[in-house]
């Protein structure tokens, strides 16, 4: 019989699996072990971070960006004004491999609806797009790179832009994005 | 030799758990954090395997897995693929990748195994065949008082959804690749430097490893990544890496290049190149 033991690299995961013997069949065998690394990758939200642009006044078109890289808001086109507090949302990434490199996928545009609102209607959706991140970026290629290092602290930032035509209503605008850490 | 004397899956979900007490210091989490190990799958289509996914997070948390597609670029981006879009090899590896579950609830701490396999059909030609196994939180519905929050101006909630994904490949026959190694430089950004290294490849299936930059006659290297992959459907692949100004400096003069398999699969050399970077 040949019992396998994987353990998980990041040290947050271990398994052993008894390969193809019924339960307690080997009480007093001995048995061949094989240890197997399994790398592990764990993504988290970094506590108390997300994307938040505060409150805005708005009376016409124009855009509000906000910078991942130095969490600076641009708010300023004439007919936006903005207040409170905003924030970038900030991922942690921890795997076991130093030197390992990630792709970091951003949407390029989402759409965000007014609570309350209508799907279609132009007055109740605003346009996120713009995302970036402070990840090592290839403006030729358009992508984001994070490369793992055992003794650095593995964060990417992530802000975008909000892209208002004018005609939206006061309200709370909700939305999801989608940001995944693509292993090649 | 050791003594083992538990069910496989009582001992393997077991294990996971109390193991999930003693790992890294992660920090406080919210819900949709993830783990997720392996982080890439070979299946030759004799026998399936399990990828582990953990609720990393301080809540509840339920996660939908989903298969994929990608397609590498000459520059070495993965960049989705819909189905409507896809080719013969692509729509059969969609057809033939059989998982289980692929939607999951999991209280803080808790791991999970799914369930990974492939049936290649008895005409299938020899190649190698890819997905990309997607893990995402899929977000709790928000209480109703926070969607009528009362809002002079215009507020904006948003939710990430965030998530791994990992390649499952499935070699089906006898398939071989060879690696050429060209034009590395170090070229300068709006932001920093980045090392380039052309790759060429040759043959049906794709290859894996790291690439090592040695000073000449040193035989530890100044730069190194891992993971670095090139597919099938791609003969040739600029790879750009970012780079410390550090390690820029280090990198020029005389070196030897290497792409070797990743230390856990042999570490044999793929393709090297000795050459000097200017």
């Amino acid at each position: 019989m040949i019992n396998k033991l994987r353990m998980g690299a990041a040290g947050a995961v271990f398994a052993a699996a008894l390969a193809g013997t019924p339960a307690f069949a080997a009480d007093n065998a001995d048995a061949t072990a094989t240890a197997e690394i399994l790398e592990s990758i764990d993504v988290t939200l970094v506590s108390g971070t997300s994307l938040d642009f505060g409150a805005m006044v708005v009376t016409g078109a124009g855009t509000v960006s906000l910078d991942a890289s130095t969490g600076n808001l641009d708010c300023s086109d004439a007919d936006i004004v903005c207040s409170g507090a905003t924030d970038i949302a900030e991922f942690s990434v921890d795997t076991a491999s130093d030197g390992r490199t990630l792709q970091i996928n951003l949407p390029s545009s989402v759409n965000l609806l007014r609570a309350g609102g209508t799907a279609g209607n132009a007055a109740d959706e605003l346009v996120l797009d713009g995302f970036n991140s402070d990840a090592a970026y290839d403006a030729v290629n358009d992508e984001y790179t994070l490369v793992y290092d055992a003794s650095g602290t593995n964060e990417f930032a992530v802000a975008g832009d909000l892209t208002f035509d004018g005609s939206e209503g006061p309200g709370v605008y909700n939305g999801t994005f989608n940001v995944s850490v693509e292993y090649n | 030799m050791i003594r083992l004397a538990a069910s496989r899956l009582s001992c393997f979900l077991a294990c996971l758990a109390a193991a999930g007490t003693f790992g890294i210091a992660l920090p406080v989490s919210a819900q949709g954090d993830l783990l997720v190990a392996p982080t890439r799958v070979i299946l030759d289509g004799r026998r399936g395997t399990e990828v582990i996914l953990s609720n990393i997070g301080s809540e509840e948390a339920t996660y939908r897995i989903g298969i994929e597609l990608r397609r590498m670029t000459s520059e070495g981006q993965l960049v989705e693929v819909s189905r409507e879009e896809a080719n013969e090899l692509e729509q059969a590896a969609m057809r033939m990748v059989r998982y289980a579950p692929r939607r999951i609830t999991l209280p803080p701490g808790q791991p999970q195994a799914v369930r990974l396999s492939a049936r290649p059909a008895v005409e299938l030609p020899d190649g190698e065949y890819r997905v990309h196994m997607s893990f995402r939180a899929i977000p709790k519905p928000q209480p109703v008082e926070e969607q009528a929050e009362q809002a002079q101006g215009i507020k904006i909630k948003l939710i990430p959804i965030y998530g791994v994904t990992i390649p499952v490949i499935i070699r089906h026959g006898r398939l071989q690749a060879t690696v050429a190694l060209s034009d590395p430089g170090i070229v300068t950004g709006e932001k920093q430097k980045w090392f380039q290294l052309t790759m060429q490849r040759e043959g049906e299936s794709s290859t894996y490893g790291e690439i090592r930059v040695m000073k000449r006659g040193n035989s530890e290297p100044v730069y190194m990544v891992r993971g670095v992959a090139i597919y099938p459907e791609v003969g040739e692949r600029r790879v750009t890496l970012p780079l410390s100004s550090e390690q820029a400096a280090a990198l020029k003069g005389p070196v030897r290049i290497e792409y070797r398999e990743m230390p856990e699969a042999g570490g044999a050399l793929i393709a090297a190149l000795e050459t000097a970077i200017g």
